[in-house]
């Protein structure tokens, strides 16, 4: 599964598919989920100075294709905070739509007096819960985790997320010491997302 | 930051960007016109019995406005959400800027709190009138506090159109109050609180200065948004100045109007014997309006004193959680709600704080009008005369060190004149505390209030050495607000942003 697709699952609740995190944080946390994807397939590149773009033939996923398009597109380096901006905007419905013909989720539509309330919710409850239940476990056996496993915890952490799942017995030394291991940019994007999601907080709007 | 249209990212972020207009109602709903005039001037008069606030409001703006061009050029190059301590780091230096957010974080705590008061004593009031039941302040006043808390942490803002309705509202009515002010003069339509003589009174000066200055808390709001506005050059220096002259008229033509209605002999008289329920104007309006008029100003003043006391409340939260992040308040503090995004260790602090002044108050019996709202509220307003004294200073210190291609009168005269004028106003200020608070010198509280400031300062100065020898990377940050913090994600060399 897509490391978007799974981050996703991970935050959103397991049986009613409702968010986890506050919408600015799901936008940011699912975008940088989204960069990472282009980055484990060594397209993009985030750094300090922004977001480079490798021009090579689209992935074969085409969310990831429509992502590496759009940063093709730009005619100028953006910094990380604007695509994480820009790409949180849609990226909850553009994975939603990706996981849904996938056969993850479902879309729900619930009649309510005036309007039609349309919801994506999981297939399977054992299937959304395996991401977050998986990163928890190896987090507490102290197992060997795999490259994705390390960028779900950094964006977990970044967002928020490992506070509500009471991690933080993870956060400080051990923490560091997991995302350490991960390539620059990705460290980068991870470090990102946290400023961005923290920005959110102290601002009115 | 300009791209060409042809980015889709550019025109996708613009779109979501800030223009004056909104910027500047920002500004002024945490004002509330009538809360200022109705709540602040009349306690001002009633306490310091001088009739010439009008005055000092002018006053107070001309200087505010010379100070607005300085600050607004920092924002052009310094983008911060806390912009006085993060100016006065950059001008003053870190002690001095740790020690500035110290001063703002009690200030606009006291601001916050003060309001349970005017809420409580105007609430009661209100109550009494409309339907004949009394109710005590401080019941109203827990009630506020509680759906404060509740909303604070559920990151709920009153909604910015509904606050906009109800500012045009205020602004509405207050006009509608003016003209049956000088229509109907008690003694013909006299300027005497414009005259001199009734506001340079030796030992009552520097209180009319603070209390102005109090009044226009608030204008100082813009450049917090120099990162979302759409043009960070004009957005906010049109905002700012919009926003301040806006007040100066409405404020200093209200004042001025109120002394006519009473005639510029009684207006301290009348204020002393409406100060308990603050509810001078509307019984002065109501004379010749009719209740329904009266009334729907006492509400609106009501309504207003909540949404000022949600709207410091999350100010003062998201203060709080920027320094607590950037390291220099304790790390617990930074605590943040997944699911509300709301700054959830500094909300409870706030709310912990409210909480132990209302029932303080009420366990001691003490004035919900002239000890909390005007007491505490003054305190605040204190505080912010001299964070606008310090960063009058700080402006015309970061320039000297490098002109930015800034203008000789936005970086040197501008804030001089105002750095002096204010400086000035904080010694006034001190000098006649006793007479503000209408103590005399005699009372103590009359040296703890203000000293309060001094104790932070110090407190501030020397966390800010003990942080430059023990944490060297994070005192170099201080200042940065959310951008400066590291945490454990943060690669080995934090990445560069450009400012």
């Amino acid at each position: 599964m897509p490391i978007a697709d799974e981050f996703y699952l991970m935050t959103h609740d397991d049986v009613s598919g409702d968010s986890r995190l506050h919408a600015k944080a799901v936008g940011f946390g699912l975008a940088a989920a989204l960069l990472a994807e282009l980055c484990m397939l060594d397209l993009v590149r985030p750094a300090a100075e922004g977001v480079a773009v490798r021009n090579a033939p689209p992935p074969p996923d085409a969310l990831a294709a429509r992502v590496h398009g759009q940063l093709l597109a730009e005619p100028q380096l953006h910094p990380v905070r604007d695509w994480l901006t820009f790409l949180g905007l849609s990226a909850e419905s553009d994975i939603a739509v990706r996981m849904t013909a996938a056969g993850a989720l479902q879309l729900v539509e619930t009649r309510r007096l005036l309007s039609v309330q349309r919801r994506y919710m999981p297939v399977s409850v054992n299937d959304a819960a395996w991401p977050t239940a998986r990163l928890i476990g190896r987090l507490r056996r102290q197992e060997e985790m795999s490259v994705e496993d390390r960028i779900l915890a950094g964006l977990a952490f970044a967002t928020g997320l490992s506070t509500t799942f009471a991690w933080d017995d993870v956060r400080g030394r051990k923490l560091s010491s997991i995302i350490a291991v991960l390539d620059e940019p990705v460290r980068v994007l991870i470090a990102e997302t946290e400023l961005a999601v923290s920005k959110a907080v102290a601002k009115l709007t | 930051m300009s791209a060409p249209p042809s980015s889709a990212l550019s025109s996708a972020l613009a779109a979501d960007r800030l223009g004056s207009a909104s910027v500047a109602s920002f500004a002024l709903t945490a004002a509330a016109p009538l809360m200022v005039i109705g709540g602040v001037i009349v306690a001002g008069w009633a306490n310091v019995q001088v009739i010439g606030f009008p005055l000092g409001i002018l006053l107070i703006g001309a200087a505010l406005a010379l100070f607005t061009f300085g600050y607004v050029a920092m924002s052009r190059h310094i983008r911060n959400a806390g912009a006085f301590y993060s100016y006065i780091s950059q001008g003053l230096g870190r002690p001095a800027g740790v020690a500035a957010a110290l001063s703002a974080v009690l200030g606009y705590n006291l601001l916050q709190v003060g309001l349970y008061g005017i809420f409580g004593a105007a609430g009661s009031g209100l109550l009494a009138v409309m339907f004949n039941v009394e109710v005590a302040w401080w019941i109203l006043a827990l009630v506020a506090w509680l759906a404060v808390t509740v909303l604070g942490l559920s990151r709920v803002e009153i909604n910015s159109k509904l606050l906009l309705v109800v500012l045009v509202a205020e602004l509405a009515i207050v006009l509608l109050y003016d003209v049956v002010f000088l229509a109907n003069p008690a003694d013909g339509v006299s300027f005497a609180a414009f005259a001199p003589d009734n506001l340079f009174i030796g030992g009552a000066l520097g209180a009319v200065l603070t209390v102005t200055v109090t009044a226009f808390v608030g204008f100082e709001a813009p450049p917090v948004f120099a990162e979302e506005s759409r043009d960070s050059r004009k957005t906010i220096a049109l905002a700012s100045f919009g926003g301040l002259g806006v007040m100066v008229f409405v404020y200093a033509l209200t004042a001025w109007a109120l002394t006519v209605a009473t005639g510029p002999d009684n207006i301290v008289a009348q204020s002393q014997e409406h100060a308990a329920q603050a509810d001078l104007m509307f019984v002065l309006a109501g004379e010749h309006l009719g209740s329904f008029f009266a009334d729907a100003g006492n509400v609106l003043l009501v309504t207003s004193a909540f949404a000022a006391m949600l709207s410091y409340h999350n100010t003062v939260a998201r203060y709080t959680f920027s320094l607590a992040r950037e390291g220099v308040l304790p790390r617990s503090l930074a605590r943040t709600g997944a699911r509300s995004g709301a700054p959830v260790g500094a909300s409870i602090l706030q709310s912990v704080i409210g909480l132990a002044v209302i029932l303080v108050y009420a366990i001691f019996q003490l004035d919900p009008f002239t000890h909390l709202f005007f007491w505490l509220g003054m305190t605040g307003g204190f505080g912010v005369l001299l964070l606008l004294a310090g960063t009058s200073v700080a402006v015309v210190l970061y320039f000297a060190k490098d002109k930015r291609g800034e203008s000789l009168w936005t970086r040197v005269i501008a804030p001089v004149v105002s750095a002096l004028f204010l400086i000035w106003a904080v010694q006034q200020t001190v000098r006649d505390y006793g007479t503000m608070l209408g103590t005399g010198d005699d009372h103590a509280a009359r040296w703890i209030l203000p000293g309060l400031y001094l104790l932070v300062a110090v407190i501030g100065v020397v966390w800010a050495l003990v942080l430059r020898s023990t944490k060297p990377a994070l005192y170099a940050a201080i200042g940065k607000g959310v951008e400066g913090g590291k945490t454990e994600v943060a690669p080995a060399e934090a990445p560069k942003v450009g400012v």
